[in-house]
């Protein structure tokens, strides 16, 4: 029975790779055309002849986009602010989902539902823009910042998280005498590290390639986040003759580059945060 | 007895102080941020003058939602986003979770860790950019038509006709947002005790019983929190992917409340129209999402609220 | 670069300097002229000895703010509001109107989006500018502009001058609230192109009349003179922001209109005049015929416009005038030995005339907010001293440029402007005027376009070029400074549904274009169609009266 238990698995195994090797596939091919457009030049494209693999191979695109002067300087100041407003972000989403995970608070369930409410509310562009300005946030990098720092989505996923941990490990802990500060420090956190990596990254992600509050908020370029830089880039139209025109005349290839380029940050930080994804990483304290 | 009782209770109010003492941060940000703005709405049922500002402008009551329902433009908008969104749900819901839940039985860590990667890519794409992509894939001459002429078959108009058009969005969608959900049921998964599966596997049981008894089980509260928060979205949606996507011939099922609002409303600066109907549908919003959350509950689930 | 500001601000310095001793040096002379009255200023008296741009009614520097457009291209370094450009604009302003220039930035994509914030917010900067006239009559209409009519009297002399004749559109209820941009010349909105190679290996001739061009496109499909896979003899696209690939074959078969007819049908809403419908039929014809693209409608993007008429296939199409496939002959050319697209004018009237609806002379809305009411002196002087072509041309070119043998201003590459510290987007600073001295008489103009070769054209591709363009057929919509609730309200969306109309009537099949047309018309009068034409009506009839 072991053998067949064994065939049957290296079967299944063989046949969930291939199933996810072709899935991968499928999904890249998208991602292989916007990257082949940003290696090929822009006569090609516009004959429509770049597939999934570049024509006429040009680096000109590239040179473009980096060569800009405030790209780099955009680029570091971007990376500074994500990971600080990262860790903002973390801060506040733990404040509010670890005393909302204990059932038993008294006023949680109303304090849940106001945070629900305000997934769905959404006032409009106006009268935000004008909370930030009385609350004299504009042009000022908190404004990048502290508006987005709690999204009650991720917060719910959060508590979510915590409510899911054994609540033996808890009254052991108060036993011991721990406050519930310790508790969330020594015992809620670890336990949760999978889930906290990845609200990590989708803060880090959104506010990466986020524009919309650049774009109100901010008027001094030297506080444009890198996207931003890289719409103005692709908004850049050649002179053209023509006052008010709305064709975009900037080639694909520059954007397909400029999109490269923003992408690739993340993509190399994914790697890194992908290990806490992975099975079985903190589950010790469990058996313990 | 008593005296443990007591230090019970003593030791319960002090964290209570400590956990409220946490939630001060948020609270002020929940002010601040989310509720004092939330003052706007009152545009919705004003003739808003940007210069005269919020308090200012002059009440015109329920004028805005009696264009909105009056219209039979908005009926369809919303009878068009309903049923995409029911479509995400329906097709676009489960497929996430049971790639989390394979990719958890793979053993090759090296595919695993690809397949992330690559699944959460399309995430940072914008659908101005998939929109372009998924046209030319799905157009008569594209790559799509040419795989079915090659084997055999005949042009499938995808883009022109209502139905496969809807298919084209849902499986668009599904392409796009997987790798953000999987990654949310992939840490949820990898908080799961593996020791109950090792014990189930020892007692015999199949691969899949296994899966269905045990690992399902331990998510469930992910999946039905997940569940919840997207049913409440449903008369929301999002502008680029069905504004990207569509064109005039398919206009009739691709034309949703979010680009309803900007053609009527955002177009013509009427923020006023705008508000009213984000006031609507945060409305029925909110009360789908406790009606489902009830239900939830009923069922022995844990609700968001 | 660095080096260069230094001795710009040295400049400035010995400039002050030069200033301060010649005003010491007038009182002199004035003495001398000893009309004047002893009480009267200095300053006011060198006033009268200089011409009358440099018009200062105190010794006080004012200072502006002015909105310009960031496009991500200032030179490394620099930033859209400090460079290069912006030291020699506030140079030459301090000394010719006393006022101290800063320019704010606001993003080129969403600017008006921008725009419509800060003035809700009462943060926007003293001069702002927008190309959409709803956003002009929406501020305006709700009294969020300041008055300009003082000031441009007295302060906007050579405004008066050079483009005084196109104000009358920033006038609102007999005040004026914006002050309008002029266009480079009036250029024709759409055109049509044809493979003038195709067309020589038929042996036909360049079509002048719709029947021609009829001939041609079925002989284009019968005979396929590219010998190309997919001969597409009418390429469109299917974006609906604008009608650019039928509105002027439609408005062919319209007759010539008189005024009161042309204004209430003006651009878009000419479909909807008398004998359009003809045009729409006929293109349906021609669609199901097998002559138009017959994916167009699901072109959103118009990528596979481009690529049909990039890669050969295209015969013909009806387009926006420049760049109109995006890459013009350039690409076709490394495609297709010997393809070129050539202008042409073959859109006939009933009555044999053509009728190649051009852009209005105003350009861009250049407003005040309300909030800058007491800047409206120093922003009518410097917008009065903006509008000078020769400082125009200066701006837009950039100050380091030069001019060919026959006058032609040459543009400087993005390297080049880097170099020198000026930002890649220069003729975003020239908000003023966009017609410069060179660009008035037709050889100029030609040898422009020429110089700065787009094309890949020769003199006598562009000689043909700058008549399809500008002369042919020219004509412009009459144009009032009205405001129109309806408009206002609804235009946005009856524009795209105007398009979507056209659209799905030309794909139908005959037998339903009755029926069809019935049904989708009535959902533009839903969405406010005829309110739209009503109150045009209204409009031209109330000001007829006058």
């Amino acid at each position: 029975m072991h053998e067949m238990n064994n065939l049957k698995n290296r079967m299944f195994q063989i046949v969930l790779g291939v199933l996810f090797v072709l899935v991968t596939v499928i999904t890249l091919v998208p991602i292989l055309r916007v990257i082949s457009m940003s290696f090929s030049s822009k006569g090609a494209i516009l004959s429509g002849k770049v597939f999934i693999y570049p024509v006429e191979f040009t680096l000109q695109a590239y040179e473009r986009v980096l060569i800009n002067g405030s790209f780099i300087r955009s680029f570091l100041y971007t990376i500074v602010l994500t990971l600080g407003s990262t860790f903002i972000c973390m801060v506040m989403t733990i404040l509010a989902a670890y005393p909302l995970s204990k059932k038993n608070l008294k006023g949680g369930g109303i304090l849940m539902t106001l945070f629900v409410l305000t997934m769905y509310f959404n006032p409009g562009t106006i009268p935000t823009y004008l909370n930030i300005k009385e609350l004299g946030l504009i042009d000022t990098v908190w404004a990048l910042i502290v508006p987005g720092a709690l999204s009650a989505y991720n917060m719910i996923i959060m508590m979510t998280s915590f409510a899911s941990i054994d609540q033996s490990l808890f009254e052991a802990a108060y036993i011991d005498g721990c406050t519930e500060v310790k508790t969330l420090i020594k015992i809620a956190i670890p336990l949760t590290g999978s889930t906290i990596a990845a609200l990590s990254l989708f803060y880090a992600v959104g506010r990466w390639n986020g524009v919309s509050d650049v774009l109100y908020y901010i008027n001094s370029s030297k506080l444009y986040t890198v996207q931003m830089v890289l719409k103005q880039m692709i908004e850049s139209i050649a002179i053209s003759l023509v006052e008010g025109s709305t064709t975009n005349l900037v080639a694909d290839n520059i954007k397909s580059a400029s999109i490269v380029v923003s992408m690739l940050p993340m993509l190399i930080a994914y790697p890194f945060i992908q290990r806490y994804f992975t099975k079985g990483i903190m589950l010790g304290a469990l058996k313990g | 007895m008593k005296s443990k009782e007591t230090s019970k209770k003593s030791v319960k109010k002090n964290y209570n102080r400590q956990l409220y003492a946490m939630l001060v941060l948020p609270v002020i940000y929940l002010v601040l941020f989310c509720y004092k703005p939330m003052l706007g709405v009152v545009i919705a049922f004003k003739k808003f003058n940007i210069f005269a500002g919020m308090w200012e402008s002059q009440w015109v009551g329920l004028q805005h939602f009696k264009e909105a329902f009056a219209s039979s433009v908005f009926w369809n908008a919303l009878k068009n986003t309903l049923i995409l969104n029911l479509g995400d749900i329906i097709l676009g819901f489960p497929i996430p979770i049971i790639l989390a839940i394979l990719l958890n039985e793979l053993n090759s860590s090296y595919i695993k860790k690809l397949t992330q990667v690559v699944l959460y890519l399309p995430n940072f794409l914008s659908w101005v950019i998939i929109s372009g992509i998924v046209i030319q894939l799905c157009s008569a001459g594209g790559l799509i038509n040419n795989i079915f002429q090659g084997l055999g078959g005949s042009t499938i108009d995808f883009l022109g006709s209502p139905f496969k058009w809807r298919l084209v969005y849902w499986f668009a969608g599904i392409w796009q947002g997987a790798g953000y959900s999987l990654i949310i049921y992939l840490a949820a998964l990898s908080g799961t005790d593996p020791s109950l599966g090792e014990a189930a596997y020892i007692d015999g049981a199949a691969r899949m019983k296994r899966i269905l008894h045990v690992t399902v089980p331990q998510i469930r509260g992910t999946i039905t929190i997940m569940l919840i928060m997207q049913m409440g979205k449903i008369v929301s949606i999002g502008f680029e992917r069905p504004y990207m996507l569509g064109n005039t011939l398919v206009k009739d099922v691709s034309e949703v409340i979010s680009t309803y609002v900007y053609s009527v409303g955002l177009q013509s600066a009427r923020f006023d129209f705008a508000t009213a109907i984000g006031l609507f549908q945060s409305v029925v919003g909110i009360a789908l999402i406790l009606f489902v959350n009830a239900i939830a509950k009923r069922l022995g689930e844990e609700g968001i609220i | 670069m660095f080096q260069k500001r230094k001795i710009i601000k040295n400049v400035e310095l010995i400039l002050s300097l030069l200033l301060t001793v010649g005003i010491l040096g007038a009182c002199d002379t004035s003495k001398k002229d000893s009309k004047t009255a002893a009480g009267v200023s200095a300053t006011q008296r060198t006033e009268d000895t200089e011409s009358p741009a440099n018009t200062k009614d105190s010794k006080e520097i004012e200072t502006l703010t002015v909105m310009v457009w960031d496009r991500g291209t200032a030179a490394p370094g620099t930033t859209q509001e400090n460079n290069a450009l912006v030291d020699w604009i506030k140079e030459q302003v301090l000394e010719n109107c006393n006022v101290d220039v800063n320019f704010m930035s606001v993003p080129r994509s969403d600017s008006d989006g921008k725009l419509n914030v800060m003035m809700a917010g009462g943060s926007a900067p003293d001069i702002v500018f927008t190309y959409d006239q709803s956003i002009y009559t929406n501020y305006a209409a709700n009294g969020g502009l300041a008055d300009l009519t003082e000031a441009y009297a007295v302060y906007g002399t050579q405004i008066q001058e050079v483009s005084g004749d196109i104000q009358y559109m920033g006038k609102y209820e007999e005040s004026q609230y914006a002050i309008m941009k002029q266009r480079s010349g009036s250029i024709g909105r759409h055109i049509t192109y044809i493979r003038t190679d195709w067309l020589k290996t038929l042996g036909m001739d360049i079509p002048t009349t719709k029947e021609e061009l009829f001939d041609v496109l079925y002989a284009f499909k019968d005979q396929n003179p590219g010998n190309v896979s997919n001969v597409i003899p009418w390429a469109m696209g299917g974006s609906t922001d604008s009608g650019r690939y039928y509105l002027n074959f439609v408005g062919s078969y319209v007759d010539p209109q008189a005024e009161r007819e042309a204004y209430i049908y003006s651009e878009e809403y000419k479909i909807f005049a008398d004998g359009a419908i003809d045009g729409i039929l006929k293109l349906n014809e021609l669609y199901n015929d097998g002559i138009i693209s017959q994916d167009f409608i699901t072109d959103t993007s118009n990528d596979m416009f481009k690529q049909d008429v990039n890669i050969g296939n295209a015969g013909f199409f009806l387009a926006d005038t420049t760049n109109p496939g995006y890459g013009a002959n350039e690409v076709l050319q490394t495609n297709v030995e010997g393809g070129e697209f050539t202008p042409i004018t073959c859109l006939e009237l009933s009555d044999g005339s053509y009728c190649t609806p051009a852009e209005p002379l105003y350009g861009m809305f250049v407003m005040v907010p309300k909030t800058s009411e007491n800047k409206v002196n120093a922003a009518v002087k410097y917008l009065n001293w903006l509008v000078n072509p020769e400082v125009a041309e200066n701006i837009a070119y950039s100050p380091a440029h030069e001019t060919s043998e026959n006058g032609i201003p040459i543009w400087l590459t993005q390297e080049e402007l880097a170099e020198h510290g000026y930002p890649g987007n220069a003729p975003d600073y020239n908000i003023m005027n966009n017609k410069y001295e060179y660009a008035t008489s037709k050889d100029s103009n030609v040898a422009s376009l020429l110089e700065n070769d787009k094309w890949g054209g020769t003199q006598e591709f562009y000689e043909n070029a700058y008549d399809v363009f500008y002369e042919d057929g020219h004509y412009l919509f009459p144009t009032f400074p009205a405001i129109i609730d309806a408009e206002t309200q609804y235009g946005a969306n009856i524009k795209t549904l105007a398009v979507e109309y056209v659209y799905k009537l030309i794909c139908c099949s005959p037998d339903q274009f009755g029926s069809l047309q019935a049904a989708e018309y009535d959902k533009l009068v839903a969405a406010g169609l005829e309110k739209i034409l009503e109150e045009r009506t209204e409009y031209y009839d109330n000001i007829a009266a006058n």
